[in-house]
């Protein structure tokens, strides 16, 4: 951490060599975030170069940072949704953040989740997920797969802390009432069954 | 997350769902966060399912697929890189039309000053130049001494004050043995003795020395003292010179400093003498050339690395070429200055 930070302040010197090392860095990450809320890959690309190129013709003005990661999503994360807003190709209606999409994939097959009821409770989560919104879902996301608090939560969607809190919350109050719900049909469907 | 603290006993797949201390232990397992959750699962029924649910919803979602770039990074970065380029030539666009509008009066005043003192400093400059073939000593005000080799210059200031670094500018090739003026133990900047050649700041500190600057490759070969050479700008350097060493600056603006064996024989032309030690006919032929005023076709490329070694006289050009002819078996075809070089 300490590294990258000192990269940072090389780069915002005007240090071309480091300003490669962070981007060689955050490439793929930011890609991986960015298809999250599209599957449009020249979208996600033309997002990270018109960033990089922004960064590098700021780079007198940017401030030291705390954290180059949540520096880099923040801005990958604002350019991103500007151009997913105003691309009318996949979208009709010029949309708010709140409408852009955010899809989750979750994880299978892995070595410390491979069980019996594995494929259930994946679709079970699957499910409950869906019916989040999509805020809702990139919240879960930013928590669970990039394992970030909610101040850094905060600095990357853009929130208060205190927002960030409550969106958590009510993504995670959903989650419940999806899960009992669905426990409920589940048992429905196993008690019809054994009818 | 939730601040009201619930029993343990009370807690459910959801409630390990969101608990930070169980994210942390799902994600990054550590044998006593083990014993801690295990031992936790031991005391309440039920537990233990609700913690393997939670523990499998945390791992779903924390081992996404990985979506990895399309493009790769190198042809992202390139692109990047080639609007980077575009950025700065605008910023020096910008700032050259800017220069343009506002910066001319002020130019052109300073311009005509530069002139004036250019004009008036003239008056005061000493200069000497050598022809082809020709040298010739010259004694500084200060009472070093200069020998000039053929088709070189040098010039300096007139009346080099006591206050002030003795400065002068060198073009081709020229030996030097500077006077100390300098009263013992009290060395100052004013007492040095500077030549500025090919870009070079070459600053002595008492001393004989070589400077050779032909061909934009300029070579300093230290005899005795000790020399400082400075380059300034962008790709600026400071070398220090001990006696015996060679400096090299060649045209590609790379440095060498070695300390070849024939060293001291790199101000044997002062003597008029050719020192051929070291030397391939290459080189004795560049010296002609540079020295003598000669234009050479060497018509046997095989030759050009062959080495002599010896002291040979070289008052004039034809000395070297009898030399050449008997030694290298070489015919050589005058033309006036042109000299063509063929295989006996």
């Amino acid at each position: 951490m300490e590294y990258e930070k000192k990269i940072w302040d090389t780069f915002r010197y005007g240090d071309e060599s480091s300003f490669r090392i962070l981007f060689d860095e955050y490439y793929a990450p930011l890609f991986n975030y960015g298809y999250k809320f599209t599957t449009d890959n020249f979208i996600i690309e033309e997002a990270l170069q018109d960033l990089f190129v922004k960064l590098w013709k700021n780079k007198s003005s940017i401030d030291k940072t705390g954290s180059v990661k949540n520096y880099l999503y923040k801005a990958f994360r604002r350019v991103l949704l500007r151009k997913l807003e105003y691309t009318p190709r996949l979208h009709l209606f010029a949309q708010s953040d709140e409408n852009i999409p955010f899809n989750i994939e979750l994880g299978h097959d892995d070595v410390m989740i491979r069980g019996e009821n594995l494929e259930e409770t994946r679709q079970r989560l699957q499910q409950a997920l869906a019916a989040l919104s999509p805020r809702q879902r990139e919240i879960i996301h930013l928590r669970y797969f990039e394992e970030l608090d909610y101040d850094e939560i905060a600095v990357i969607m853009q929130l208060s802390v205190s927002s960030a809190y409550k969106l958590l919350y009510r993504a995670l109050d959903s989650l419940k009432g999806q899960f009992n719900t669905l426990e409920w049909i589940a048992v429905m469907y196993v008690l019809s069954l054994k009818k | 997350m939730s601040e009201e603290v619930k029993p343990y006993s009370d807690y459910s797949s959801t409630d390990f769902f969101e608990n930070d201390r169980y994210i942390r232990f799902v994600l990054h397992p550590s044998e006593d966060e083990a014993r801690y959750w295990d031992n936790l699962a031991g005391q309440y029924h039920g537990l233990r399912a609700a913690m393997e649910e939670a523990r499998i919803w945390i791992l779903l979602l924390n081992r996404q697929k990985i979506q990895p770039p399309v493009t790769a990074g190198s042809e992202i970065w390139h692109r990047i890189a080639g609007q980077m380029r575009q950025v700065s030539r605008r910023r020096d666009r910008i700032s050259s039309i800017r220069h343009r509008v506002v910066w001319p009066a002020r130019v052109a005043a300073v311009l005509s000053m530069c002139w004036v003192i250019y004009e008036w400093s003239q008056h005061g400059v000493h200069r000497y130049q050598t022809d082809y073939g020709i040298t010739n000593r010259i004694d500084l005000p200060d009472g070093s001494l200069v020998t000039l080799n053929g088709k070189s210059s040098i010039q300096y200031k007139r009346g080099w004050s006591s206050a002030k670094p003795r400065e002068l500018w060198l073009q081709g090739e020229a030996f030097f043995q500077v006077k100390h003026v300098a009263v013992k133990n009290r060395w100052q900047q004013s007492d040095s003795f500077r030549v500025h050649v090919d870009g070079l700041n070459v600053t002595v500190t008492g001393t004989q020395f070589n400077i050779k600057s032909r061909r934009s490759q300029v070579e300093i070969t230290l005899l005795e003292g000790g020399l400082r050479i400075d380059k300034e700008g962008e790709a600026g350097f400071t070398r220090w010179l001990r006696p015996g060493e060679v400096f090299v600056l060649d045209s590609i603006r790379k440095t060498v400093i070695s300390t070849p064996a024939n060293a001291p024989s790199k101000s044997a032309w002062t003597k008029h003498e050719l020192d051929l030690d070291g030397y391939s006919l290459e080189d004795v032929l560049r010296i002609l050339e540079d020295s003598y005023g000669y234009e050479i076709t060497l018509r046997s490329p095989e030759l050009a690395q062959k080495r002599l070694t010896g002291t040979i006289p070289a008052s004039s050009g034809e000395d070297i070429i009898f030399v050449i002819e008997k030694v290298f078996n070489v015919t050589v075809n005058r033309d006036g200055k042109r000299l063509v070089i063929t295989k006996y």
